[in-house]
């Protein structure tokens, strides 16, 4: 492994953007955990950021030992240890501070970039909304772009760096997206995670009902849970969610009784043989229900549920969890319009008909009253309702104060409240009345979300109303309802919508309401909006909050896979498919050799002719040099190739750009025809062995013998050139045999052979000048034929400028040697 | 074609340090996903999963397909730098980000557009005489987030560079040959007037400007020089013989580089004599390179 690259500075401009990051985290730290942790985290983000902005160095050590220090005071100080998520947290968040604050190095910011990507996943843990989502996604992709700047040696824009960032995420999602899937959801613990913080139930439904508090619940518009129905949803006023049932009370206020051991296994058996429970006369609502995160023990299910998959039904018809989850959750349930009527359920009559308060004067005398009239519950019941709904009472969210006697003074003075007055003075007039009631609380209603088709339910649609027994059954009655149809019909945001506009005082609640029930114009456009934006995170809640196991399970069901073990069908369905998406990126990132444009693309056709004959264009040559080179070693041709060379670099960098289709086609008309220097116009016989001379003292000749030597020495021949490679022909005189006996006659031997059928190379014909020029006179050039020979001579002399082509072809011929048909290459070398 | 291609073969990757951070905090993340099974941090940790594998894939793709060759270098005395000039080719249609060249502790960062070369010149500083390669270079990258680290297979260049001994001025230049005039001084003048015409030759790098026979350039569109015969009065041998025994081999190599110098610079013909070897009276820049050649690789 090569030494790494030398580490580079970063600009004061990246470190501001770094510090802005960090500046985004600590500021999102406010939002979950101790604003004092927080501040301090940002006073050492400011003093670092100072520090950039001043230029100056980091501060000593000792100064970042004292933050360390204090920071794990305060750690300790407000959460009391290490151990649970916030604290964990606001250690990581104060971590990537004190980090910010010590860096120099380029590592140490990759650092704080790797744990900034780390505080942005973890603050999942907290939050977990759509909302969430989208900041922490912008913030990832902006803490890649910083990694991109921080890894590249040279200036990186930010706008160049987050397009890259997003190519990056862009190109790992769909990976991303095989991995959520398919990755087996097994359960597990690792003892140094910090363990869950128990959760903050202030705003969830109380296990207690006291008049008054209840109300300030009508303005927590957090979500409690979305439920989406298998068929249509039923009709708002029919919505009645069962979570807990109150049955203590205590001075107009109530208490829900935990189930006791006895109780809970009891309704585990009952769970286990539901078949008691059925109820054959009609087909139940199904409907699948994803609740937000809560710590509550009991969960809302529609009246009335029916062999629950999640929990334990209670004989109360509420459905009872031993442990609470972390998280959103998500569970199906099936209910009947009518309570299960179960056969002998034993009810405690007298606990259903203990009350702590007892009747005051006014009260007493209205019991009585309606004692005299009838001894029949259901009367009873009808007399109760008529009295709240003929004596103007009203259904407010800030009702006067009760004060010593509750009950009385809301039945007769104030006469308004919310829904847990009502609920409660009712029920126990009902116990007083000797009619077994109790209270049940959950929710009512929810809004209607038509774009995802399904119900969204806030805290603000808790409700509460009672239920009496008569001849054997549980029946609800809703006093409420007689005070306020709105609340119970249109739910409870169309009330607060005419609530907040006052308009239910001065008579024009009417209208109010109509035009919340089918708003108009940009209203109308919002609540689409808004609508879409719930139904968003609705899915998102579904799909990927909550995806389990079984999720898991399922999805492998639906995709056609059937196997009894799932996570090695998972395993391997995961494997298999992020290699194929590994292999398919890489396949696709690959680098793509250039794309050539038409001209060079026939440029390169007509390089490829000669590459047949071994002519290759080096790398370093332009293609005139090119072309000048193979009209030499093609010199029939010389004046074609001259041509096609000459309109290439013309096209490629000239001006003219127009004539690429003539290049083409003079490219694709091009054939090379290699001229063969094998010298087969004449035949070697006797007579062509004979000496030619060329000129007074240059001889040309075909190929010698040994018994010529004697003779060529005696003529006088004082040198010999051999032009014929050796092994040209099966019983060749070696050109080391040659030189050995020209030497023994006194002569002087060159070998310059020139191979037949191949280009020229460019030195050859250079070097037979010279050594023509340098050497002893007369001189005897041989080949085969003595054509190559001939040819090598001429074009020397031509280039020399010492004679023509006409000339030398005419010499040539004189001496029999056919020249005529390099005409074109000799023509060439006199230019 | 380049000399040097990387394929797959000639590619290695490897994590950085700052990917194995990189993988603890995937595992930190992973552990916290199945604690509290949340499922936006799975999503979370797949992205980052993800991002890292594909990153992999940008590192590789940097650098694969870069040609690599070298270009012939001049020759250099000993001391001076020699220089390699090596050509680094893209010719795919991507852009490759932050490449860099290490050739021996020396690191040059390379940015290549699409279909581009560039020529990088290596210097290295010789240390003795003789034929130099030049150091294996590797390529280099951990474009893009510095998670991955990938180079290649290191590729010898395969043009050399001949260093040429360091010349040192230790004793006395031998006398003037016999045959040169009696006046040294009149010696290390070049008299052109003195020279005599001997021919035309075509134009050769390194001949005189002034010797350029111009009329001709009209005529024919070549460049002709005017050869004049040097029957100098200013030839020197020098001689492996005349120089001290005490001496060093390596002492005596630099003296003789010296006077070669000299003699250069003072357009004298001379002949170098070595113990096995004679290159004989001459001159030009031919004569003198093939002189300092023989001094070279002289063992």
């Amino acid at each position: 492994m090569p030494t790494p690259p030398p580490a580079h500075a970063l600009g004061r401009r990246t470190l501001l953007l770094l510090s802005s990051t960090i500046l985004v985290a600590v500021l999102a730290h406010y939002a979950i955990a101790s604003p004092y942790i927080a501040s301090l985290a940002l006073l050492v983000w400011c003093l670092k950021t100072g520090l950039i902005i001043t230029n100056k160095k980091n501060p000593p050590i000792i100064v970042i030992m004292l933050f360390t220090v204090l920071s794990i005071l305060m750690i300790l100080w407000f959460y009391g240890g290490w151990n649970g998520q916030k604290a964990g947290i606001s250690f990581l968040v104060l971590l990537v501070t004190l980090k910010f604050l010590e860096s120099a190095t380029l590592r140490d910011y990759f650092v704080i970039c790797l744990l900034l990507l780390f505080v942005a996943s973890a603050s999942f843990l907290f939050h977990n909304t759509l909302t969430t989502i989208l900041i922490v996604s912008a913030f990832v992709v902006v803490v890649l772009a910083l990694l991109f700047i921080i890894s590249s040696p040279t200036k990186l824009p930010f706008s160049a760096s987050i397009k890259q960032s997003f190519n990056l995420i862009a190109r790992a999602l769909p990976l991303a997206v095989l991995l959520f899937f398919l990755f087996p959801r097994i359960q597990g613990n690792f003892g140094f995670i910090p363990s869950q913080d128990r959760l903050d139930s202030n705003r969830e439904l109380s296990n207690s009902l006291v008049a008054g508090e209840f109300a300030n619940q009508a303005f927590n518009d957090r979500l409690a849970f979305r439920a989406e129905f298998d068929g249509s949803p039923p009709v708002k006023s029919r919505l009645y969610w069962r979570s807990k049932v109150m049955t203590e009370e205590s001075f107009f206020s109530w208490k829900v009784q935990a189930p006791s051991a006895t109780e809970l296994r009891l309704a585990k058996l009952r769970k286990r043989s539901p078949n008691e429970l059925r109820n054959n006369q009609q087909e139940p609502i199904r409907y699948s229900i994803v609740h937000e995160n809560s710590a509550d023990q009991y969960l809302p299910y529609l009246d009335y549920a029916y062999a629950p998959e999640v929990g334990i039904q209670l004989d109360d018809h509420s459905v009872f969890k031993d442990q609470t989850t972390n998280g959103i959750f998500a569970y199906r349930g099936a209910s009947y319009d009518s309570p299960t009527v179960v056969e002998g359920l034993p009810i405690n009559r007298a606990k259903l008909l203990t009350t702590r308060s007892t009747p005051k004067a006014r009260t007493s005398a209205l019991l009585g009253k309606w004692r005299r009239e009838t001894r029949d519950p259901r009367q009873l019941v009808q007399l109760a309702f008529d009295y709240f709904k003929n004596n103007d009472f009203e259904y407010t969210l800030d009702p006067a104060e009760l004060i010593e006697n509750p009950l009385d003074e809301f039945l007769f003075d104030t006469r308004e409240g919310y829904c847990e007055h009502y609920a409660s003075a009712f029920t126990t007039l009902m116990r007083w009345q000797g009619v077994p009631a109790r209270i049940v609380v959950g929710y009512l209603g929810g809004e209607t979300n038509s774009v995802g088709n399904f119900v969204e339910v806030k805290y603000l649609d808790a409700h509460a109303w009672s239920e009496v027994w008569i001849d054997g059954a549980w029946h609800r009655v809703d006093p409420t309802a007689a005070a306020n149809q709105t609340r119970i019909e249109h739910g409870m945001e169309a009330f607060l919508n005419i609530w907040e506009q006052g308009e239910l005082a001065n008579g024009r609640d009417g209208t109010a309401l109509a035009d919340f029930l089918d708003p108009s114009g940009l209203r109308r456009a919002l609540n689409t909006i808004k609508q879409s934006w719930g139904n968003l995170g609705y899915q998102w809640n579904k799909w990927v909050v909550n995806y389990d196991f079984n999720a898991q399970k399922e999805l492998l069901a639906q995709l056609g896979f059937e196997s009894r073990n799932t996570v090695y069908t998972l395993v391997i369905l995961m494997s298999v498919g992020l290699l194929s998406m590994m292999l398919f990126y890489f396949w696709q990132l690959i680098p793509k050799a250039a794309r050539l444009g038409e001209s060079q693309q026939a440029f390169l056709r007509f390089l490829q002719k000669f590459k047949r004959h071994d002519l290759f264009k080096s790398l370093s040559e332009s293609p005139n040099e090119f072309g000048v080179r193979a009209a030499i070693a093609f010199p029939e041709q010389a004046l074609e190739i001259r041509d096609i060379t000459d309109r290439y670099s013309q096209i490629r960098y000239g001006k003219e750009n127009s004539n690429i289709d003539s290049f083409k086609s003079a490219v694709k008309q091009f054939k090379l025809k290699p001229t063969k220097y094998k010298d087969q116009s004449i035949e070697p016989d006797a007579e062509n062995k004979k000496m030619k001379n060329i000129t007074d003292d240059f001889y040309v000749a075909g190929q010698l013998t040994e018994n010529d030597f004697p003779e060529l020495a005696k003529s006088g021949i004082k040198t010999i050139i051999n032009n014929r490679p050796d092994g040209e022909e099966a019983g060749q005189l070696e050109s080391s045999e040659a030189r050995q006996l020209a030497e023994k006659h006194g002569m002087d031997y060159h070998y310059l052979p020139m191979v037949g059928g191949q280009p020229l190379p460019p030195m050859l014909v250079d070097d037979f000048k010279s050594t023509l020029d340098e050497s002893q006179r007369p001189v005897l050039a041989h080949c085969r034929s003595g054509w190559r020979s001939s040819f090598l001579w001429s074009m020397g002399q031509i280039a020399a400028g010492n004679i023509s082509a006409d000339d030398a072809i005419k010499a040539a011929g004189n001496a029999g040697i056919p020249l005529e048909q390099a005409r074109a290459t000799l023509e060439a070398q006199q230019s | 074609m380049p000399e040097f291609t990387i394929g797959r073969r000639e590619l290695y990757i490897l994590p950085t340090r700052i990917g194995w951070y990189f993988t603890l905090i995937l595992i930190a993340l992973f552990a916290i996903a199945v604690k509290f099974d949340n499922q936006a941090a799975f999503m979370m940790l797949f992205i980052l999963a993800s991002i890292s594998m594909v990153a992999m894939l940008y590192t590789h793709n940097n650098v694969i397909g870069i040609g690599l060759s070298s270009r012939p270098s001049h020759s250099v005395f000993l001391g001076e730098t020699a220089l390699f000039p090596i050509r680094v080719h893209n010719q795919s249609q991507t852009k490759r980000n932050s490449v860099w060249l290490v050739c021996d502790g020396f690191h040059q960062l390379l940015e290549l557009p699409e279909t581009v070369e560039k020529e990088v010149e290596l210097e290295l500083p010789t240390v003795r005489r003789g034929y130099l390669n030049c150091s294996p270079i590797t390529l280099t990258s951990h474009y893009p987030i510095g998670v991955f680290f990938c180079w290649t297979k290191r590729y010898m260049p395969s043009q050399r560079c001949l260093v040429y001994p360091q010349a040192l001025d230790l004793v006395p230049r031998p006398m003037i040959d016999d045959f040169s005039s009696d006046n040294e001084h009149e010696a290390t003048k070049p008299n052109v007037s003195a020279e005599d015409y001997s021919g035309m030759k075509p134009y050769q790098p390194g001949d005189r400007l002034r010797d350029i026979h111009w009329p001709s350039l009209a005529k024919s569109q070549k460049l002709v020089t005017i050869q004049h015969e040097t029957h100098s009065s200013t030839a020197v041998n020098l001689s492996w013989f005349s120089l001290p025994k005490s001496l060093s081999t390596e002492d005596k190599l630099s003296q003789l580089c010296f006077w070669v110098i000299d003699a250069q610079k003072q357009q004298m013909s001379f002949q170098l004599e070595m113990p096995n070897h004679t290159i004989e009276y001459d001159q030009g820049n031919t004569h003198f390179h093939k002189c300092l050649t023989v001094l070279a690789l002289w063992d």
